[in-house]
């Protein structure tokens, strides 16, 4: 995108000002009635470089420089002291640099007037608040508002929004000099780092030839499936901020929030815990959004909450409490769900329990993409679009694909989530940094141990068995387990480390098993939404499958047996996700799960522990209906019990 | 304590180790780069430039046209439309791949979602597709379809441009720019058959300040080879093979990526 870099006297001083559509400056500063005299930069500029300049100069000692009479010279020494000192990485073509940047006193061309609808400036203004969008979607959301081109450019209403400031304007891609050390200079290397405003990346940012620069400038590839992000790309962040929302006042007790949400009572205790954490946070005396934006997080500025629900506890019914409160305290909530059908199923029961609400249901493909709403249940990637928007957000399956092991979730949800508004992590199988965090009391957390029908997670037993990869048929203790689970009438999914395996691991069960249905799903499976649903019908037996379909999937009467559980790619939370698809209906409670393996990897141990140590919870709290299983056969390795 | 620090995976010695390892991978482990279509991480990957290599997957779904069926288009399959004797003002064209909807994903990737970097890849392609189609020819130039000025804006980058000139670095031919785009009449993608040959002449001229060197030895006329993305009905090809011909005298054969 070009852009206009222009100064403004200000008392003895210049401001330097960079604007998309000069006619909207032009009527804010009331040019026309002569009462300023701006100064252009006179080749177009890119938006980057326009705000790189103007930021530079408006910080250093040019700003102070009262006499513009020699300007141009200014200018260039100026700039020639800045490629001098060796540091600066903008890129700027070889014409816009040395020789043809000047300033003017006048444009080139006549600007048409700009007269700004005050209506229709004012909805703009609501609707934009708290997002953060590229140039192209900014227009969208413009003409979702209201707006059409007979009421003049979009770019000139997000002018005087910036000029009025209720909106500010960034490039999308940041970049910086390159700090280098010794022999770093061996390796031919990008001489910049930089970061995606939108989504955080640092690493797949690529410089290409941009006819706006003129030069190379580099464009983010991680979010490009949401719309390209670039250094001299428009980033328009919607600051005309809401206040904060009220403190939270209510206090049930946690016989009402049960009664009120039909929560069992290990439910309920653990929603009133969030409930109390939110209060605090959410209070009348909350930090400043300069405290809480991280300089000064001392022990009471906790932003995080952590919801440790084992699975199939039933999460999702413990965040409408905490989203009632929030909602009814005036706040904005989002929940955001890494997969797309948990958004379909979610967002209608929300709709239905906050009816007097305002709710949107955000993914690729939404219409209601640009509604503005204060309860937004959004896939994960679709937090991109927002900035400082919520009070609270909830992150459902945080671990989960497709932001697992990765910051830029961090990124995204800490540019959603309000400077003073509170995360709630929802999950199963918590980081080990999470669960770190909690042990030494930096993130408060609240623990449900048990499913809700009351019976202990089955434990998985660990068997020692050959590899499917090496063998030729079906080891026969994978046969037997498969045929001990068939004979009581359980379906089982079968999990494989691999894809490449799950073709294999199905032939050998249909060798086994002739007249058993058997089927295999994988990640590139185009059959694979089918395949699913004919193991649910119960068409197909045993469904074979790799992590794909660790989470989510809920048939009632299920076994689970993972081959090759000491793979390396499989790791405590995946197994124990993959344990948590037994069992999970109260008329199969004790549904089984075995792990094959040579020899157990300590992601084995740990994932039987980590299911132990909650069922001992469990009881401990006095939330079980029966007790847990206390003798584990062939669970050598796993057994860590006293 | 942040959020960023929740995230992050592992204890702090798995942090530590992982940097460490990643430091000595980097340094002394075998290449890997990730596949730039489905960014797995692969090593045995198809190099093909610019730091790209795709993975052995994503390789096997190219549609090579290995044998054109079309002498004039370079179809790989019987084709109608050169049978009806439409005359060209190139000599004929070679396509690289098979327009297949795998191939189609690829070019939304890089032209309409702008992720530029798989010039090279495209580049690439070409390249093959030249030393397989046209081995012997003796090229003085490339040449390529211009995009219109304003699409230039809307995009961002010229999408023939960015692969023909990664194309003749790799192949050391010069790459030229002959012709602007006169008239632009919206994108041709959106048009249907009848529409597209509806739209002819005046889309292209020869840039006034170009010029055409002649560094062939032979003593016929010069070849210059016009690159565009896909070909479907060639007449963007022949409109820019007339204009070339308007103004220079040689040969124009086409090398398109996709058929």
């Amino acid at each position: 995108m070009f852009a206009l870099l222009y100064a403004l006297r200000e008392n003895s001083a210049w401001r330097w000002n960079v604007t998309l559509d000069w006619s909207a400056d032009c009527r804010f500063w009331s040019i026309e009635s002569g009462n300023a005299q701006p100064v252009f930069v006179a080749p177009r500029l890119s938006l980057g470089q326009a705000l790189w300049l103007a930021d530079r100069w408006n910080k250093e000692m040019f700003r102070t420089y009262a006499g513009f009479d020699d300007g141009p010279e200014r200018v260039f020494s100026e700039w020639k002291r800045l490629k001098r000192a060796g540091r600066e990485v903008i890129p700027f073509s070889a014409e816009s640099t040395e020789e043809a940047l000047c300033l003017v006193r006048q444009l080139p061309e006549t600007v048409e007037a700009f007269d700004p609808d005050a209506g229709l400036v004012e909805r703009l203004a609501e609707r934009l608040a708290g997002r953060a969008l590229l140039g192209p979607e900014t227009e969208r959301l413009f003409a979702a508002s209201g707006w059409t081109p007979e009421h003049g450019p979009w770019t000139a209403y997000v002018q005087w929004l910036v000029l009025s400031g209720r909106a500010s304007v960034v490039g999308g891609v940041e970049i910086a000099a390159k700090r280098r050390f010794g022999f770093g200079n061996f390796r031919k290397e990008r001489q910049w780092k930089g970061r995606c405003r939108r989504c955080g990346e640092t690493e797949r940012l690529y410089a290409a030839f941009c006819p706006y620069c003129g030069s190379e400038c580099p464009y983010c590839e991680a979010c490009l499936t949401m719309g390209r992000s670039r250094f001299c790309g428009l980033l328009v962040v919607g600051t005309g901020g809401r206040v904060s929302c009220a403190a939270i006042r209510t206090i049930e007790a946690t016989e009402d929030i049960a009664a009120k949400w039909r929560l069992s009572r290990p439910q309920a205790d653990a929603a009133g815990q969030a409930l109390a954490f939110l209060r605090e946070r959410l209070s009348a005396g909350r930090p400043s959004a300069e405290q809480a934006s991280g300089k000064h997080r001392t022990g009471r500025n906790r932003r995080g909450f952590l919801l440790w629900a084992v699975t199939g506890a039933g999460k999702t019914e413990m965040m409408f409490p905490l989203v009632e409160a929030v909602l009814a305290s005036k706040g904005r909530v989002a929940v955001a769900s890494p997969r797309r059908d948990v958004v379909l199923e979610l967002e209608p029961r929300l709709r239905r329990a906050f009816p007097e609400v305002r709710t949107a249901a955000l993914y690729g493909g939404s219409r209601q993409l640009w509604d503005s709403a204060e309860l937004v249940v959004a896939t994960t990637h679709q937090l991109i679009r927002f900035w400082r928007a919520f009070d609270l957000v909830v992150l459902d399956e945080i671990d989960a694909f497709p932001f697992r092991n990765d910051e830029r979730l961090a990124y995204l949800a800490e540019k959603a989530c309000r400077e003073d508004g509170v995360f709630v992590f929802l999950t199963a199988t918590p980081t080990p940094a999470m669960v770190r965090a909690v042990r030494s009391g930096r993130l408060p957390c609240a623990t449900v141990p048990v499913r809700h029908h009351g019976r202990p997670l089955p434990v998985p037993r660990v068997t020692r068995s050959r590899s499917i990869r090496a063998a030729a048929v079906l080891p026969d203790r994978v046969a037997d387990a498969v045929r001990e689970s068939l004979a009581r009438g359980a379906q089982v999914f079968v999990f494989v480390p691999e894809v490449a395996l799950v073709e294999r691991a199905v032939g050998m069960l249909r060798a086994a098993f002739p007249g058993v249905g058997v089927g295999g799903v994988s990640a590139r499976d185009a059959e694979r939404d089918g395949t699913v649903r004919a193991f649910r019908r119960g068409d197909i037996r045993v469904l074979v499958a790799t992590t794909v379909l660790e989470r989510g999937v809920t048939v009632p009467k299920t076994d689970v047996m993972v081959l090759d559980a000491d793979a390396a790619l499989f790791d405590e939370a995946a197994l124990v996700q993959m344990a948590g698809r037994a069992g999970r209906s109260a008329d199969d409670a004790d549904g089984r799960v075995r792990f094959f393996v040579k020899a157990p990897t300590r992601a084995v141990r740990r994932a039987v522990r980590h299911i132990r140590r909650m069922n001992r919870l469990a009881q401990r709290k006095g939330y079980l209906r029966q007790a847990p299983e206390t003798t584990a056969k062939g669970c050598r390795s796993g057994d860590d019990e006293p | 304590m942040t959020n960023r620090e929740l995230y992050g995976t592992g204890s702090r010695t798995d942090i530590l180790h992982r940097n460490v390892s990643k430091f000595l991978a980097r340094w002394f482990g075998p290449a890997h780069v990730d596949c730039p279509m489905c960014g797995r991480r692969c090593r045995d990957g198809v190099r093909t430039g610019a730091n790209l290599a795709l993975c052995g997957r994503c390789y096997a779904d190219i549609p090579w046209i290995e044998r054109p069926q079309c002498e004039t288009c370079g179809r790989s399959a019987h084709c109608p439309d050169c049978r009806r004797g439409i005359p060209r003002r190139f000599v004929c064209n070679r396509a690289a791949v098979r327009y297949s909807p795998e191939m189609k994903r690829w070019l939304a990737r890089y032209k309409f979602r702008g992720d530029e970097r798989l010039a090279a890849l495209f580049g690439w392609m070409l390249k093959i597709a030249f030393e397989r189609h046209y081995a012997g020819l003796d090229v003085s130039a490339v040449a390529f379809v211009p995009v219109g000025a304003e699409r230039l804006l809307e995009r961002g980058f010229d999408q023939t441009e960015r692969m023909a000139a990664w194309f003749a670095r790799s192949a050391g031919l010069p790459l030229v720019s002959l012709l602007v785009r006169v008239r632009d009449v919206g994108k041709q993608s959106v048009r249907t058959r009848r529409e597209r040959l509806a739209v002819v002449g005046g889309r292209f001229a020869a840039r006034p300040d170009a010029v055409l060197e002649d560094r062939t030895t032979s003593k016929t006329r010069p070849a210059v080879l016009l690159v565009d993305d896909v070909y479907t009905t060639g007449s963007t090809l022949d409109e820019c093979a007339a204009a070339i011909r308007a103004r220079w005298a040689v040969d124009v054969y086409g090398l398109t990526w996709a058929r």
